[in-house]
């Protein structure tokens, strides 16, 4: 079916038009190493019995490493065995010394799941005694206790680590005395804010291993990246070896980039995404070839969802088989959908990447994904959906018209050939690292000159003692507090705080999803539409105070966008470079505010309607990178030019950053200022969006040449003619001869 | 001073927009006093490997009421009575070789960073109950002040709290594996005061907290006692402060719960006496049976559910027949058992139960189906008027399977 698909494809002018590069990727075949020496007897019979009689190179590689005391990060693409990478150093150890523990740390509940499932079963085949358990939110009391003093291997997540297990640590004490492993899997996934806590909570954790005399080996694992080793060091403090020399085999895949057509060149207006992705996932979907189909946001899983829908209505029998998946739905909901996946009974489904992580859901044949990821190690994870052990498969992307898509599309030697993204994380974040230092004085005393990795951590102690959440005596910072610290933090936001979605159809309100708190004001303000399941639903009042916004399900024709102003002011400069142009980073502060929302009709996308936004603005520090043009740079430029070059600068910057840094084009925002209260100057100005920053703009500080090089060639290889969105925005905004005046301020910023 | 550095100005900042929390902003006085002044006769410094330790001691005689209750009785208490009332009850109980336990704590939290800073114990000694209790004056004090209470415990075989399984004890744990002190030792027989009266008392008050259970069933209350909520903020304003005004009331406050597991324990003891059932009210009676039956003691059940059923008034009296019915179920008194069910459904019993159980004896002991069938109906009636209400309806699709099925076996009985 599928190949049948492939070859018309080729054939039709309707799609091969629009498509710039087809790669086929060619089979590769395994590459082995035979088990070393020192695997016991029993493993070894088990592995065989289990069908692995010899190790894939890298896992050889890895084991060794770690057998040998060393701390490892293992990289290699999904479904290449790097669960045995731990598995079998850690049963071995059991083997030989029946009192040794293991920590096994996944980013979800979903994922340990599923690990545990595959241990469980290695574990049996061996016949020893290893208790394994999963310990989190779901574990049942009474066996909490049995899994503390008993489990050889707890399987956790970050979260629990840090409310449920450190804080808790002398009720733990078998474990941590007899500590010997601690695994850390999908550690791409720790970038950002979750990786800056993830960074503080490992701080704690080596401190409690040290209080009971345990010196844990680390092993991780991670999908690609530019900087595994890095990311892993950052995270440990430690050193760490990198095994990236994948041995496992892989069949022929055939991967699309998808540039919808042009359908007004002056305008450099495309063909929606969305509108296209449809097209093929129908076509595939309807031939039964099992689709996943990746949407940029929970939104865009919705549309797309409610498009197919309709499409599907007139054909019996389709419609059952596709389902939405993405955060905000219940844990119920998804594991629903995930064994629906692997019995092959959904046929396709609209996801946000939050089926990006290893979630187990089989291999499907198909993947379309809809707009760039925003990063090629994304890109590379999405499409790793795709592809059995034989025969083909089949990734397409399908580019939007966004500047970071157009530019991938365009040069797709650019994806083929560079390395993945840097994941950036800062374990420095102040506001993180001072509530994890909070957390850790509760479980632990601090003593003056005690450190906590490479954190400055003198001044915040007397700080925090002098705000009288530490007291002081004996040398000593001791928690005096009544409360309790790690109840109050979230490992997933900056701040705790989410708002539930409450919705008042039927007699009895019933919880639907949630958002985040800074989100709030954006995606669920009165008379926002809120999309669950292709339901619609409009929220009649949003209580920030009690954190609800209630929502009533509704049938209409449009699906709503809010519009954020954004003002900013520097509290401090961190570092300066002033040459031709000033550039600084340093810490700001940014008011947001959500005023006014539009009504955006389905399949065309027209605008049928705005209305106001009444909420108060949201304030936040956080760090920024900013780049000032000082008097006689901009040399026969007006005002309103300079406001007009500001405008497609921040547009394409703030879209292009991410070729460099790990993260979400939302991770990063802009703001321009013709004259800055800083220092009079037009600035631009890139900040971190999330309070205290995760170290884009420092990273920023460092790499702007690169940054701006790259805007100019998206510029000059976009066929539009003043400006469209998928470089400087959309001449309504940047005003004509907006390409003109952005090209002028790239001249002085790289001559 | 000097000026802020960057760090501490960023902190400041942070402070001021609310992203870190903060304590309160007043500021810190020292503590290096021996004693505290606060109960000159009874205060008292001992000398440990770890340092100084520092406690109150007082004495409470045991001739005295606590409420309605003799603290005297408290001796009485015997295993036979705990048997009643624990999970694990002791082959034996000796009162005086029992030390009474309470902490008084920065928080409610569990974890390693709440501290225990009043460790109240109390012990019989020579007719007096002799209340010590252990206060941290500062933190480094408290490796010395631990050793020396973990000492003390190991002295009884005993321990009597409430709520100690699930708070006191492992707080207690937790802070000598923090001071690395170990091997941690306690009695071996630990009476959770909590457990045991929820067990005798449970729909007799409105909670199950001390302070409930002082009021309403030793008939005590205290007059001016600190509310255990601030009792964590006096602890930091001494601390950091030296305010030891309200600190007195906490000692007194931690006094009063000590005094007060002693007395409930002399409740305890008294569960088992004849004047006990004679005061005691229909739901204690009910509860009382129920526990003596399930011990296995069935005629003091039946005296129990008997006293229940005379004092108590329809609800009550319900409650006890049906307790009762199921007694003489199991104890397969087919008789006495069907005419508590009639009862049952005489006083208007909501639900279909009684019918239920009265069908089943129809059915395979009397061997009188269309009784059996009538009764079956009965019950499925019941259950729909209660679902018409709003309540129940779980048992309409199981009853109208147990009808068909009756109905069945009836026609195969009698063909034609």
């Amino acid at each position: 079916m599928l190949e049948e698909i492939i070859n018309q494809w080729k054939n039709d002018p309707e799609i091969i038009s629009n498509i710039s590069r087809w790669e086929i990727l060619p089979e590769k075949k395994a590459e082995y190493a035979s088990f070393p020496e020192w695997v016991e007897p029993q493993l070894k019979k088990a592995l065989q019995n289990r069908g692995i009689d010899k190790l894939y190179t890298h896992q050889a590689e890895a084991v060794e490493t770690v057998y040998r005391g060393n701390n490892a990060v293992v990289v290699t693409p999904t479904a290449s065995g790097k669960t045995l990478c731990y598995n079998l150093p850690v049963l071995n150890r059991i083997i030989n010394e029946p009192h040794a523990r293991a920590l096994y740390l996944f980013p979800t509940k979903a994922l340990s799941r599923d690990q545990v499932v595959e241990l469980l079963g290695l574990v049996e085949e061996t016949g020893i005694e290893v208790n394994t358990y999963t310990y989190d939110g779901d574990t049942g009391t009474s066996i909490r206790n049995h899994i503390r003093q008993k489990g050889h291997l707890v399987v956790t997540n970050p979260d629990m680590l840090h409310s449920g297990i450190l804080p808790h640590h002398t009720k733990w004490m078998r474990l941590f005395e007899n500590l010997r492993y601690i695994v850390i899997d999908e550690m791409h996934h720790y970038r950002g804010i979750f990786g800056s806590h993830l960074a503080n909570v490992i701080r704690r954790l080596k401190r409690i291993c040290r209080f009971y005399k345990s010196n844990p080996t680390f092993i991780l694992c991670s999908a690609t990246i530019a900087n595994p080793r890095e990311l892993a060091e950052t995270l440990l403090e430690e050193p760490v070896v990198e095994i990236s020399q994948n041995g496992a085999p892989h069949a022929q895949k055939h991967f699309l980039f998808y540039n919808p057509p042009v359908i007004n060149r002056e305008l450099g207006i495309r063909r929606s995404a969305m509108l296209e992705s449809q097209k093929l996932a129908a076509r595939l979907i309807q031939e039964g070839v099992q689709t996943i189909v990746f949407t940029r946001s929970r939104l865009g899983v919705e549309v797309l969802l409610s498009y197919l829908r309709e499409k599907f209505k007139s054909l019996p029998g389709h419609d059952s088989g596709l389902r939405g998946y993405r955060g905000g739905y219940l844990p119920n909901e998804r594991r629903a959908i995930e064994e629906g996946l692997r019995r092959g009974e959904i046929k396709g489904v609209i996801s946000t990447n939050a089926l990006e992580l290893g979630i187990d859901i089989g291999r499907l044949d198909a993947c379309v994904i809809t707009g760039y990821p925003g990063s090629i190690a994304g890109t590379w994870q999405q499409s790793g959906r795709a592809g059995r052990r034989t025969g083909q498969s089949l990734a397409v992307l399908v580019a939007s018209s966004a500047p970071l898509d157009q530019f991938m599309v365009n040069h797709p030697d650019y994806f083929w050939q560079n390395p993945p993204e840097k994941a950036m994380v800062n374990p420095d974040n102040l506001i993180i690292l001072t509530n994890h230092l909070r957390c850790a004085a509760f479980e632990l005393p601090f003593k003056e000159g005690d450190t906590f990795g490479n954190a400055p951590v003198q001044e915040i102690l007397d700080f925090l003692a002098e705000e009288e959440v530490l007291y002081r005596s004996g040398g000593q910072y001791h928690w005096m507090e009544n409360s309790f610290p790690a109840e109050e933090i979230s490992l997933r936001s900056a701040t705790s705080e989410n708002v539930v979605i409450v919705d008042n159809t039927e007699a009895q309100p019933r919880v639907i999803g949630e958002v985040d708190r800074f989100s709030a004001p954006m995606l669920v303000h009165e008379e926002a539409i809120y999309m669950h399941g292709g339901q619609q639903y409009q929220v009649e009042k949003l209580d920030l105070e009690e954190k609800k916004a209630y929502v009533r399900a509704v049938s209409v024709n449009y699906f709503t966008d809010s519009n954020l102003s954004v003002d900013l002011k520097v509290m401090e400069v961190f570092e300066e470079e002033k040459e031709k142009v000033h550039r600084h980073w340093g810490e700001v502060r940014v008011n947001a505010l959500v005023s006014m929302f539009k009504k955006i009709k389905f399949n065309t996308h027209e605008n049928i309607g705005s209305g106001p936004v009444n909420l108060p603005e949201t304030e936040m520090h956080t760090t920024a990178f900013w780049i000032s043009f000082p008097e006689g740079t901009l040399k026969g430029m007006s005002r309103s030019e300079v406001q007009s070059g500001l405008i497609g600068l921040s547009h394409l910057a703030s879209h292009l950053a991410p070729l460099f840094l790990l993260g979400d084009p939302r991770d990063l925002r802009a703001v321009s200022q013709v004259k800055s209260p800083f220092n009079e100057l037009p600035t631009l100005y890139l900040y971190d969006n999330y309070p205290g920053g995760v170290g884009y703009s420092q990273e920023l500080f460092k790499k702007w040449k690169e940054i701006f090089n790259t805007a100019r060639q998206r510029i000059y290889t976009c066929g539009c003619l003043e400006g469209c969105p998928s470089c400087v925005g959309p001449v309504e905004e940047v005003g004509e001869k907006g390409k003109e005046h952005t090209l002028q301020l790239l001249e002085v910023l790289c001559p | 001073m000097t000026a802020p550095n960057q760090l501490q100005r960023r902190l400041q900042r942070m402070k001021d927009t609310g992203m870190i929390t903060s304590g309160s902003e007043l500021k810190k006085s020292a503590i290096c006093e021996e004693t505290l002044g606060l109960f000159p006769a009874e205060e008292k410094v001992e000398e440990t490997p770890s340092g100084n330790c520092f406690f109150r001691e007082t004495v409470v005689p045991l001739k005295k009421h606590h409420g309605g209750v003799l603290l005297e009785s408290s001796l009485e208490c015997t295993s036979s009575v705990l048997q009643l009332l624990m999970n694990d009850p002791p082959d034996d109980f000796q009162p005086y070789r029992s030390l009474f336990l309470d902490l008084e704590t920065t928080g409610l939290a569990c974890g390693t960073g709440t501290w225990a800073f009043l460790m109240g114990v109390g012990w019989f000694e020579n007719g007096l109950l002799r209340v010590r209790q252990y206060f941290l004056k500062s933190p480094p004090e408290e490796r010395a002040l631990l050793e020396h209470f973990t000492a003390t415990l190991q002295n009884f075989d005993n321990l009597v709290t409430f709520n100690g399984k699930s708070f006191d004890l492992p707080l207690v744990h937790t802070r000598q594996v923090l001071k690395g002190i170990s091997p941690v030792t306690s009695p071996d027989i630990h009476l959770d005061l909590f457990h045991c009266c929820r067990r005798m008392w449970k729909n007799c008050l409105p909670d199950c907290s001390l302070v409930s259970m002082e009021k309403n069933l030793l008939q005590f209350h205290r007059s001016g006692d600190i509310p255990g909520e601030e009792i964590p903020e006096v602890y930091f304003r001494y601390l950091r402060r030296g305010e030891t005004q309200q600190l007195k009331q906490v000692f007194e406050h931690n006094l009063l719960d000590i005094v007060s597991l002693v007395a409930l324990l002399g409740l305890v003891a008294k569960i088992e006496n004849i004047d006990f059932l004679e005061e005691a009210t229909p739901r204690e009676c009910c509860n009382l049976g129920i526990l003596h039956w399930k011990y296995g003691d069935i005629s003091r059940a039946e005296i129990c559910l008997q006293q229940a059923m005379e004092k108590g008034n329809r609800e009550e009296k319900n409650k006890a027949l049906y307790s009762l019915a199921l007694l003489h179920k199991q104890m397969r008194r087919w008789e006495k058992s069907a005419s508590c069910w009639e009862g049952l459904i005489h006083q208007g019993y909501p639900g279909p139960a009684p019918y239920v159980e009265l069908a089943k004896i129809y059915e395979h002991r009397i061997k009188n189906l269309p009784q059996a069938l009538r009764l079956t109906r009965e019950a499925l009636n019941a259950e729909l008027r209660r679902y018409q209400m709003g309540v129940g309806g779980k048992e309409i699709n199981p009853l109208k399977h147990r009808l068909r099925r009756l109905e069945a076996k009836l026609k195969s009985n009698c063909p034609g």
